[in-house]
C-alpha cells in the first residue's frame, strides 16, 4: 500500500504537485490518468524517493521508501523504458540490478526469457526497439517479486500482442495481492486494465475513484432522441436543468441532457409525440477524462474539439 | 492489504548490501566496452611514453651531458603517467555521468534508494581496478625505462633501491586517487563535458595559469595543487619546492576526502 500524504513539489518557481492526497491499494490495478505535465512522472519519482517533495510525505507501507532493507522485493518499477545504457547487453543490464539484491544469473536468465527476450540477451540494448526496451524495463522491475509494481507508460512503443501481454501482465499481478500503480494518456487502454482510477491536472487531485464510478460522475449522461417533430418535443423536454442540442447536419436528432431516458418517453406519450429512437449514451473514458481535466491541461491544443460540443 | 499470494520471506534474502551493490557496479565497469578499453589504453600510454622520454634522455645529441645534473631515474620511466591519468580521470567521470545522460540512474537508486551505498561502490570499484592497472604498467614501464637508461650507460635505479617502491606505489596510488575524484566530482556536476573538462583544468593546467601570478604568491600555492602534490610522492625524494612526502600525501588524501563528503552531501540532498 502507498499513501501519498499532503505531497506538494515546487520547482523553481513551478509548482508541479499542489497538497496532493490518494491511497494505492493492493490487489487491484490503479490507473494513474493525466493529461501531459499533470505531474505523473513527478509523483512516481517521489514514491521512488528519486524526488524529495517540497511538502508532504509519502509511505510505502508504513514507512518511507528510502528505508527499505530490500527496495527491488518492495517496489519494482519502471519510470523510463529508455534509461538503458546504449553500450550495455540486456543480461548485463539486468544482471547489474539483479546483483544490488544478490539475485544470480539463472533467475536473470528467467527473467529474460518470461519476457521474450532471451534470444537477444547478448545484444546491445542499443539496437533495441522501444518495445523491446519495455520488455527489458519489466524484467528489471519484476526480478526481486515485488510487492508493489509501478510502471509508467509501459504500453508505449509496444505492438498490439504487446500491449495485451502487458494487460494480462498487470491484472495477473493484481490477482496475486500486489499493488499495481500505472500511468498512461490511454484512457481507453485504462478502461481495459485498470479497475481504479486516480486523475490529477496541473498536479492537482481529480478523481480517486472506480473506472466505472469515473465515467458516471465525470460527465452527464445524455439522451440521443429522434423524431419527426424535433420542435415541438424539445418544448415539451425544456424547462428546468435539462439541455437539448440539435445535430446540425440532422434537424430529427436531439441530444438531452438532465432527462432520463424513460422521462423523455413518457413526456413524448403525453404530448402524442412520435419517437424513433430512444438512446442513453454513456460517455467513454476517453469523454469523461476530457471532460474532468479540461481546465487543468498544462498544453491545451487551440484546434477545436471535432464534433459537436454544446 | 491482503498479500496473501506473495511468498513471504524473501525480504532478508533479497536485502541490499554494500558487497552486493559493489558486485552490481563492477557488472556496469566491466559490461561496457568504453570503460574496458581505459586499461589497455592507459597502459600503453604510460609503458610507450616511459620507453620515449627514456630513449630520448638517452640520446647525447637530444640532451647533452651536462644537462643531465641530478636526474631521478623512476620519474624519467614514469613520463607516461601524467597523460595516462586523464584516461582514468574520464574512466571516474563516466562510470556517473552515463548513468545520468543514459537515465539508467534512475534504475540504479530504485534498486539502491539509500543511494550512498552507489557512491562507495562506484569508488571502491574504480579505484581498486585503476589501481591494479596503474601498478602493473608503472612496474612494467619502471623495468623497462630502467633498462634503457642503464644499457646507455647512465644512471639507473634498482626495484630494490630506497624510496623506489614507494615511489612506484605512490604514482599507482595516484592515478587511482584521481580517477577516484573523478566519480565524487560526475556526481557532483553530472555532466560529462563539463566534468571532465573542470577536472583536465585542475590536474593538467591549473598549474600554469597561477604560474601566472606573481611568484611570492604563486610559490606559497602550488604546493598545495592537487596535481603538484604528487611530486611530494610519486619521486624518489620530494623536490625542494613542493611538500615533504607524508604532507604531500596527506594534502591528496584531503583533496580525495572533501570531494567524497561533498559528492554524499549533494546526492543525499539532491532530487536524481
Amino acid at each position: 500500500m502507498i499513501e501519498i500524504e499532503n505531497v506538494s513539489k515546487r520547482f523553481h518557481d513551478k509548482l508541479a504537485l499542489a497538497d496532493l492526497s490518494f491511497t494505492i491499494r493492493p490487489g487491484v490495478v490503479t490507473g494513474f490518468l493525466g493529461p501531459n505535465g499533470a505531474g505523473k512522472s513527478t509523483t512516481m519519482r517521489i514514491i521512488l524517493g528519486l524526488d524529495h517533495p517540497s511538502a508532504g510525505r509519502v509511505k510505502v507501507d508504513g514507512r518511507s521508501f528510502s528505508n527499505a532493507p530490500a527496495p527491488l522485493r518492495k517496489i519494482g518499477s519502471v519510470l523510463d523504458a529508455t534509461g538503458i545504457n546504449p553500450g550495455r547487453s540486456a543480461h548485463d543490464h539486468l544482471s547489474a540490478i539483479a546483483a544490488t539484491a544478490g539475485i544470480g544469473n539463472a533467475q536473470v536468465n528467467a527473467a529474460l526469457e518470461a519476457v521474450g527476450l532471451k534470444d537477444v540477451a547478448k545484444r546491445r540494448a542499443g539496437t533495441f526497439s522501444l518495445g523491446m526496451r519495455q520488455r527489458l524495463g519489466i524484467a528489471c522491475a519484476l526480478i526481486g517479486d515485488p510487492e508493489i509494481v509501478i510502471l509508467d507508460e509501459p504500453v508505449n512503443g509496444l505492438d498490439p500482442e504487446g500491449v495485451l501481454w502487458i494487460r494480462n501482465l498487470l491484472k495477473n499481478l493484481a490477482a496475486e495481492g500486489r499493488t499495481v500503480f500505472v500511468s498512461s494518456h490511454l484512457m481507453s487502454e485504462m478502461a481495459l486494465t485498470a479497475e481504479h482510477l486516480v486523475v490529477i491536472a496541473k498536479g492537482k487531485l481529480m478523481a480517486d475513484t472506480s473506472v466505472a464510478a469515473f465515467i458516471q460522475s465525470a460527465a452527464a449522461t445524455s439522451v440521443r432522441v429522434r423524431t419527426s417533430q424535433p420542435l415541438v418535443l424539445a418544448n415539451a423536454l425544456s424547462g428546468g436543468e435539462v439541455a437539448i442540442t440539435t445535430a446540425t447536419d440532422d434537424p430529427c436528432l436531439l441530444t438531452v441532457t438532465g432527462l432520463a431516458a424513460t422521462e423523455i418517453g413518457d413526456r413524448a406519450l403525453r404530448a402524442k409525440l412520435p419517437i424513433h429512437e430512444l438512446t442513453p449514451v454513456a460517455p467513454s473514458l476517453e469523454e469523461a477524462f476530457m471532460e474532468l481535466t479540461r481546465d487543468g491541461i498544462e498544453y491545451a491544443s487551440t484546434l477545436p474539439q471535432n464534433g459537436p460540443r454544446s | 492489504m491482503t498479500a496473501n499470494t506473495i511468498p513471504a520471506g524473501r525480504d532478508n534474502q533479497l536485502r541490499v548490501t554494500l558487497p552486493r551493490v559493489i558486485h552490481a557496479e563492477w557488472i556496469k565497469l566491466r559490461s561496457l566496452r568504453s570503460n574496458v578499453l581505459t586499461f589497455p589504453v592507459g597502459a600503453a600510454i604510460v609503458l610507450g611514453m616511459g620507453i620515449v622520454y627514456s630513449f630520448v634522455f638517452t640520446n647525447p645529441q637530444m640532451v647533452p651531458e651536462e644537462a643531465l645534473g641530478d636526474y631521478d631515474p623512476v620519474s624519467m620511466s614514469l613520463s607516461g603517467v601524467s597523460l595516462a591519468q586523464l584516461a582514468f580521470i574520464t574512466l571516474g567521470v563516466l562510470c556517473v555521468t552515463g548513468e545520468y545522460s543514459t537515465g539508467s540512474i534512475k534504475g540504479t537508486f530504485s534498486a539502491v534508494p539509500k543511494r550512498l551505498p552507489v557512491l562507495w561502490a562506484k569508488l571502491a570499484v574504480v579505484t581498486v581496478t585503476t589501481f591494479l592497472a596503474a601498478i602493473v604498467s608503472a612496474l612494467v614501464a619502471f623495468f623497462v625505462g630502467q633498462a634503457i637508461l642503464g644499457g646507455a650507460g647512465l644512471r639507473s635505479a634498482q626495484i630494490g633501491d630506497p624510496g623506489v617502491l614507494r615511489a612506484l606505489i605512490g604514482t599507482a596510488g595516484y592515478v587511482a586517487g584521481t580517477a577516484f575524484v573523478g566519480v565524487c566530482v560526475g556526481f557532483l556536476i553530472r555532466s560529462t563535458a563539463i566534468a571532465t573538462t573542470v577536472l583536465f583544468a585542475v590536474f593538467l593546467i591549473l598549474d600554469s595559469i597561477l604560474g601566472l601570478l606573481p611568484l611570492p604568491v604563486y610559490s606559497a600555492i602550488a604546493p598545495f595543487l592537487p596535481s603538484n602534490t604528487a611530486a611530494s610522492f610519486t619521486s624518489l625524494a620530494s623536490p625542494a619546492d613542493r611538500l615533504p612526502f607524508w604532507g604531500g600525501l596527506a594534502m591528496f588524501g584531503v583533496y580525495m576526502v572533501g570531494s567524497a563528503v561533498a559528492a554524499a552531501v549533494v546526492l543525499r540532498s539532491r532530487d536524481a
